[in-house]
């Protein structure tokens, strides 16, 4: 993706849709949703919540389809829309579960294995549980400097924040988190 | 456990990355699904639409019902003499004031 007969096949695509042609934005979502798939997929509890994310970021870019100037490839305008769906996902789950305790977080963890017998699935299954006590932007930050690997300028990009202000969360996120492997090493 | 930390958190990360995901779209059926919601939507928005124009003379009648009596209620003749001739007098001043006369 990103070479310039993908870019003029994405636009005429936009266009077709634009004017109504429903199979033209089946094709935008055949050709992108891998990529959406993989965003909300770090972000989801499970395939049913990751689905319905993708969904929403689809319908959301069909919506705003209009609002889209061609400036930058469709791909990293889909994949912006991608992080703001699961960035309102983690506030929504916020808000239904409200804060998690600290005590809470460390207690699910404080059984983890010794760090050489660590697997990657229980690695990752212990960081979810310890970004359960981030704030949904800390989570973000977090999730897309340290496990998608982006840089500190991408993530600014897709979260529409300054540089700054990624680097302030990032070591906020970070503080916290090892403020909750502290805490469940205590225990 | 600062620069331990730090380690630790690194090496959790590390590991996280390499954990296999299930993050493949499904096979089939995603696209007509998104295409079902939006057409769902677009449904709804446009029985929004129908049901705004049905209900346009309704809303006309309602608003010529309320200039019409609104009109009326200005041009009822009062029966306080004294209110009559002062109201009068300062709606004389006020036009002198913005006139500047």
């Amino acid at each position: 993706m990103g070479a310039p007969d993908d870019v003029q096949a994405d636009e005429r695509l936009i266009q077709e849709a634009l004017s109504g042609a429903d199979d033209a934005f089946a094709d935008l979502v055949r050709r992108h949703k891998r990529r959406v798939f993989a965003i909300a997929g770090r972000f989801a509890r499970d395939r049913s919540e990751m689905e319905d994310l993708c969904q929403e970021t689809f319908v959301r870019a069909y919506r705003g389809l209009g609002k889209y100037r061609g400036d930058a490839p469709f791909e990293h305008w889909l994949s912006r829309i991608a992080v703001h769906t699961c960035y309102d996902a983690l506030r929504k789950r916020r808000r239904e579960e409200g804060d998690v305790p600290l005590d809470t977080v460390a207690f699910s963890l404080a059984a983890r294995p010794h760090e050489e017998e660590l697997s990657p699935e229980r690695a990752r299954s212990i960081l979810s549980s310890a970004m359960a006590g981030l704030s949904p932007k800390e989570r973000l930050v977090v999730t897309l400097l340290e496990l998608e690997e982006k840089s500190v300028r991408e993530v600014a990009a897709l979260t529409g924040w300054s540089e700054a202000n990624v680097k302030v969360r990032a070591h906020r996120a970070r503080k916290a988190l090892k403020r909750i492997l502290e805490a469940c090493d205590e225990r | 456990m600062n620069d331990e930390g730090e380690r630790v958190l690194d090496r959790l990360f590390a590991l996280a990355r390499q954990a296999g995901r299930d993050s493949l779209p499904p096979d089939g059926g995603f696209e007509a699904r998104v295409l079902a919601r939006i057409r769902d939507e677009r449904e709804r928005k446009d029985a929004w639409a129908v049901w705004a124009w049905r209900l346009a003379p309704l809303f006309l009648v309602i608003a010529l019902f309320l200039g019409a009596w609104d009109y009326a209620a200005l041009n009822v003749p009062t029966a306080d003499l004294h209110s009559a001739i002062t109201g009068g007098g300062e709606q004389e001043q006020f036009a002198r004031l913005w006139t500047g006369e």
